[in-house]
């Protein structure tokens, strides 16, 4: 039996694990992790062995389609983009999940944080594998519940049920987006068809949306003025999903706050994958943005400024993990911005944007996953109260500084030598380089490059503050058990290796995708149908533009050593804070004046009393002669209002029945 | 083709059960249910209204309503809950202080 | 199509999502901005849709209507939505929810907008439902106030029954036209007017729209609500919300179901008379302002629904010149209210009754300014000459006797002499009982809410000339049939 045929069970396994956790995990130990563990790890082989099936015979992707109902379906699609980012999401996962056994072992509802990690596992995976738009739309929203379920999982705390609630109500932007977007591209496609939609052809698949770019490019429509394609305008649309839940600038603002979830729960969803999503689904619909080129100038623009815009917040937190996520976001501009480079390099940016999520995803994970190591440990997130964990947590230190340094990317350029980081972020910023070269604009890289001294300095600081030097309290600590190292060794030894071994195949494997296989997209037609063309590429940069991003990291981390380590520079002074503007919105309340006083009560009052006493007698007068008959009526008419609301009911249906007969008796005596 | 009259019916005794329901019961869970029974008794003569007159319009309009349907509950099961908080009962006929 | 002719719709709502978004990123004590957000927007509704009147369109395949009477009723919605978020600026002070409190009065208002410019029954069942689920979650925003609680459940049980009602209401009008266009209903609606459901598919809307209107026996709910709900909170439901019901009674009564007149006129003259009689008689008794002026406001109910009898152009031009005018007056005197409670909640924060009659007591001494805006209010609400209560009473009394229901007119005017009791009464504890408590500072916005009332009180009873007639073009658009 081939391994294609068990492709389905990758997501569903984890949805039968989030099941039986649901109702059977309190009974077992440790809340039942082992039935999610052993779920994720089944769907790991099997995603292995696809991806290892897919690298042999590139041909065999994987394709199922069923009817759902009319002209839509719901199918599986694995082909190399999706198989590398299925292996990836289980892998991590399951990382994840094995660590979370020791984190969450003091938690009070195990059993619901394991139910809940294995529904978004599930979903995930559903979101990766669906094979159109309208699935992949509706596993998107499931993330975004789960997402929403475990950063408020510990609601007790006000700041987590906030948190929760932004980010829900934040990337809901985005989704709206996402589902107009959708609706246009149903509704053109409906009309391409003229409403004829042939047996068996489903509209909302990605081979049949592919099939149709050039008649989507050439429907136009008018806003505010502007000619814009509807291919412009839905993409357009499908990014600002991307914008929402991958955390890029405007709508970033939930992605720190929902680190108020566990940090378990912050290194699956919100460093390794859901924020991906976003990154995946440009990625899936690439031919699309391909002949869009406007849509694609905005994703190379708005990543590039999200990477450094994100770096400058990340170099002043001084919460471990709020760092962290803003390195996230930081890191997620990047890959933004490596997607939209495609404008140059073509369908080559989809594997090396890829490849830098993969990479991400292994050393982000890691260093959420140290310093949950940390927090675990010392009960803090706060770097100032920290210093000299090293010397506690060993292994913990020495997996967070090499994840550091795949996050920098340490390496030597033209050499496989190098972390993880290194071949993905310098192939990015190298692309935008050649991006600047061919369509003349050359602000995303500079913000690029920019960028990498920030990250940088950021990671360093942490690093620094956090590891090295004298407690700055009293915090004890010790190191983890080993439930929790053995991961992080296994994502160290990721992040250390992974890139070096596998730059080569990867790119090549990924960036076909669109070429010879599921959907067989001649990409550079669609770039001329976008109107522009793509850059010979051929590796000419000068030497200087392969080393500067080495060069932006290590003097990076030299900044960092002189601040934080020798401490050449007094921080405190640079950080008070001392600010009028506060002062000046506060003293611009109103005044009771005196026209107040003066008018209404000399004039008016005095007056009202004067004539007042004779409309009194008057008004006195009147209600005698009605009072007697009226008061006794009021008295015993209100005792209709009992108060209790089933009476109310009551009175409404007798109302209509009586108005019904009364309608009828009078229409007869009439 | 099942004549009209007894989805008519239908709907009419399935109303009237919510209706009942609405008068008599205490607790506000199944005063709710009641009310989505009496919703989804006007949405049926929809659709069979629909379906009788070869007209689309009377199934969109059952969309939108079950769509509303599902909003006001989660209204009132919210404003059930807060009342829980306080009271700590959902049992109606204890909440009247306002009246006369 | 042109959006420019939803723009005020689009407004509100993209003002609506603002004010929810921004409130998240807020501290506490800085949501204050919100509610100025929130009246911004309204205010530029505002000026959107008086710049666009006179324009006339079809909208969304026919479903909505921009004509005369919907302009007329978004005025009206919006200016009580403005006299809403002004008030709420001080009442939501300090309040975490703040942002919840205006984006649900936004939407409620969107709700209402749709409603006057609905020109299907199925916009018109969705819109009056966004705006009731919005003042459901609104009337139980005091989420640890019992009352506001039992307020919200008495409102939500009784509105979901009303919408059961009006659902399968209009499930029988479909069933009957095969339509859900008011004016397509309008053309076949004489096979609905042969047939056996015709009568309860009426009495189901009237139902249905009665409770909005809160006309007697619709009404149970109205009382209770509007006295446990947060004040500023009743001014939208007594201003808002209940004349959301008579546009949606006009457009489905007058226009689509002209030809079952014979039915709704008898059906409306009885609840006219009993609705009027009952409000004004319960009102004498009441000790809580609020509850008083939620009789009132049935009262008033009993009054506009008079027009539905007449059928004249005037009367119904009076009717809804009627309903601008109760507008400014109820959520003006619901206003007042507010700042009176705001006034004993700031002296002692666990006073059972802060809408006590006993509490307005020297008010004139106290809060000079509240007190003469309630003044105004009341008076308006009584009818008393150069008000807008006045010239409201007077063209609709006028042209209810002009058409020969004179009977009608007189129970109507012995009711307002009933009336002057009651509103008399608050008058006098305002300015003729005495005090000895300290004056107070009033707080500004609820001021600036007030004095904005009472400017539109006196003028539309000073310069009611151009209103009359614009309500009478509103009314025209009714009988010519709609569009």
């Amino acid at each position: 039996m081939a391994v294609e045929n068990l492709a389905f069970l990758i997501p569903v396994l984890p949805a039968l694990a989030f099941v039986l956790t649901f109702f059977l995990g309190k009974k077992l130990p440790t809340g039942g992790a082992i039935i999610p563990i052993a779920a994720i790890a089944t769907s790991f082989i099997i995603s292995l062995l696809i991806t290892l099936n897919l690298l042999a015979n590139p041909e065999e992707v994987v394709s199922q389609s069923y009817s759902w109902f009319a002209i839509l379906n719901v199918g599986i699609l694995v082909d190399p983009l999706a198989a590398v980012m299925l292996t990836m999401v289980t892998f991590v996962s399951l990382l994840i999940h094995i660590y979370s056994t020791g984190y969450m072992s003091h938690d009070k509802a195990p059993s619901r944080y394991f139910a809940e990690t294995a529904l978004f596992t599930a979903s995930m995976l559903g979101l990766i594998l669906s094979d159109n738009i309208l699935q992949l739309f509706i596993c998107w929203e499931l993330v975004g519940v789960c997402s929403y379920l475990l950063i408020g999982f510990w609601f007790e705390k006000p700041s987590a049920a906030t948190a929760a609630k932004k980010a829900f109500l934040t990337t809901r932007i985005g989704d709206v987006m996402f589902l107009t977007g959708i609706i246009v591209l149903f509704s053109d496609l409906f009309k391409i068809f003229n409403g004829n939609v042939p047996d068996g052809v489903y509209i909302l698949r990605f081979d049949e949306i592919f099939a149709h770019i050039p008649d989507l490019a050439a429907i136009n429509a008018n806003i505010f003025g502007m000619e814009v394609s509807h291919i412009t305008l839905i993409t357009l649309l499908f990014f600002g999903g991307a914008v929402g839940k991958s955390g890029q600038f405007p709508l970033h603002v939930w992605l720190p706050d929902a680190m108020e979830g566990p940090t378990t729960v912050s290194a699956l969803i919100h460093a390794a994958t859901m924020v991906t999503a976003g990154v995946y689904l440009v990625a899936r619909t690439f031919p699309m943005f391909i002949a869009a080129p406007d849509s694609l100038m905005v994703v190379a623009y708005v990543g590039a400024f999200t990477a450094i815009f994100a770096g400058t917040m990340g170099i002043v937190m001084n919460d471990l993990k709020r760092v962290l996520a803003y390195s996230t976001v930081s890191q997620l501009g990047y890959m933004m911005l490596g997607l939209g480079v495609g404008a140059a390099v073509g369908s080559e940016a989809v594997g090396i944007a890829l490849f830098h999520l993969i990479n991400h995803a292994f050393f982000k994970a890691l260093l959420f996953l140290c310093a949950g190591s940390v927090i675990h440990a010392v009960g803090t997130h706060d770097m100032r109260q920290l210093g000299g964990v090293a010397k506690v947590m060993p292994i913990t230190a020495i997996t967070m500084i090499i994840a550091s340094l795949a996050l920098t990317g340490i390496g030597i350029p033209g050499t496989s030598i190098g972390t993880s980081g290194f071949f993905s972020k310098d192939a990015i910023i190298e692309n935008a380089y050649l991006f600047g070269e061919t369509t003349g604009t050359w602000l995303p890289y500079i913000f690029s490059i920019a960028a990498a001294l920030l990250t940088s300095i950021y990671i360093f600081r942490l690093i620094f503050m956090t590891f090295y030097g004298k407690p700055r309290t009293d915090y004890g600590g010790h190191e983890s058990p080993a439930s929790m190292t053995i991961p992080l060794s296994i994502l160290a030894l990721c992040a250390l290796v992974f890139g070096g071994l596998t730059t080569k195949t990867f790119n090549t494997f990924v960036s076909e995708t669109f070429v010879n296989n599921f959907v067989n997209m001649d990409i550079s037609s669609l770039a001329t149908l976008g109107g522009y063309h793509l850059a010979e590429h051929a590796g000419e940069e000068p030497m200087l533009i392969l080393w500067l991003p080495l060069i932006m990291a290590l003097a990076g981390l030299v900044i960092t050593f002189l601040i934080y380590g020798l401490k050449i520079v007094n921080m405190d002074k640079l950080v008070s804070r001392n600010n009028p503007i506060y002062k000046l919105l506060y003293n611009r309340y109103y005044q009771n004046s005196i026209f107040t006083n003066f008018i209404s009560v000399k004039v008016i009052y005095e007056g009202f009393a004067f004539a007042g006493r004779a409309v009194d007698r008057g008004f006195d007068w009147i209600v005698k002669w009605f009072s007697d008959f009226t008061l006794e009526a009021g008295e015993s008419l209100r005792q209709f209002q009992t108060g209790a609301v089933q009476n109310y009911a009551t009175a409404v249906i007798t109302g209509v029945s009586l108005l019904v007969i009364l309608i009828k008796v009078v229409m007869e005596v009439l | 083709m099942i004549p009209i009259a007894l989805y008519l019916a239908l709907a009419a005794i399935i109303f009237s059960v919510g209706l009942y329901g609405l008068m008599t019961q205490r607790s506000g869970i199944r005063i709710l249910m009641c009310v989505e029974l009496m919703l989804n008794a006007a949405n049926l003569n929809l659709v069979a209204f629909s379906s009788y007159h070869h007209d689309l319009t009377g199934q969109v309009f059952a969309l939108f309503s079950i769509a509303l349907a599902a909003c006001e509950a989660a209204i009132g099961f919210a404003i059930l809950m807060a009342l829980y908080r306080m009271k700590d009962t959902i049992s109606l006929d204890h909440i009247n202080i306002l009246r006369w | 199509m042109n959006l420019m002719l939803v723009a005020p719709e689009l407004t509100i709502a993209v003002t609506g999502l603002a004010v929810l978004l921004i409130g998240l990123f807020l501290p506490t004590d800085s949501k204050k901005i919100l509610g100025y957000l929130a009246s911004l927007g309204v205010l530029i509704a505002l000026a959107l849709t008086v710049s666009s009147l006179g324009t006339e369109a079809l909208l969304f395949y026919n479903t909505v209507s921009i004509d005369a009477l919907s302009q007329f009723f978004k005025i009206v919605f919006l200016v009580v939505a403005l006299l809403f978020t002004i008030a709420g600026i001080k009442y939501t002070e300090g309040n975490s929810n703040t942002e919840e409190f205006f984006t649900l009065g936004l939407f409620a208002t969107i709700g209402m907008m749709f409603v006057a410019s609905a020109n299907d029954l199925m916009v018109l069942f969705v819109a009056f439902e966004l705006a009731s689920l919005a003042t459901y979650a609104l009337a139980g925003f005091e989420k640890k106030n019992i009352k506001s609680l039992e307020a919200a459940m008495k409102y939500f049980i009784i509105g979901s029954l009303s919408a059961a009602l009006m659902l399968l209401g209009i499930s029988y009008v479909y069933g009957a036209t095969g339509t859900t266009s008011i004016p397509e209903i309008a053309a076949n609606s004489a096979t609905l007017a042969s047939s056996p459901i015709g009568i309860v598919a009426v009495v189901l809307l009237l139902a249905g729209f009665g409770f909005k209107i809160a006309l007697v026996p619709f009404h149970m709910w109205a009382p209770d609500t509007y006295q446990g709900s947060p004040s500023v909170v009743s001014a939208l439901l007594a201003a808002g919300s209940k004349k959301m019901g008579i546009v949606a009674a006009l457009k489905v009564f007058v226009v689509a179901l002209i030809a079952l007149k014979a039915d709704w006129q008898i059906a409306f003259a009885i609840l006219a008379v009993i609705t009027m009689t009952y409000g004004n008689v319960v009102a004498l008794k009441q000790t809580s302002v609020k509850r008083m002026l939620a009789y009132s406001s049935l009262a008033q109910a009993g009054y506009i629904t008079m027009a539905f009898v007449v059928l004249t152009p005037i009367a119904l031009g009076g009717g809804i010149f009627y309903a601008l005018s109760h507008g400014f007056m109820k959520a003006g005197a619901f206003i007042a209210t507010a700042a009176v409670t705001y006034m004993v909640l700031s002296e002692n924060k666990d006073s059972a009754d802060p809408d006590h009659i006993e509490n307005f007591r020297g008010l004139g001494k106290r809060m000079p300014i509240t007190a003469l805006c309630m003044t105004i209010f009341v008076f308006a609400l009584a009818g008393i000459p150069l008000t807008a209560g006045y010239m409201s009473k007077f063209v609709l009394f006028s042209s209810t006797i002009q058409s020969g229901f004179v009977w009608l007119a007189v129970i109507a005017i012995l009711n307002s002499a009933i009336s002057l009791g009651y509103y008399a009464k608050i008058v006098k504890y305002m300015y003729f009982l005495p005090t000895d408590s300290e004056k107070v500072s009033e707080p500004f916005p609820y001021t600036i809410a007030m004095i904005i009332a009472a400017v539109g009180v006196l003028a539309l009873g000073f310069w009611s000339e151009p209103f009359v007639h614009w309500a009478m073009e509103a009314a025209s658009v009714l009988l010519t049939g709609g569009m």
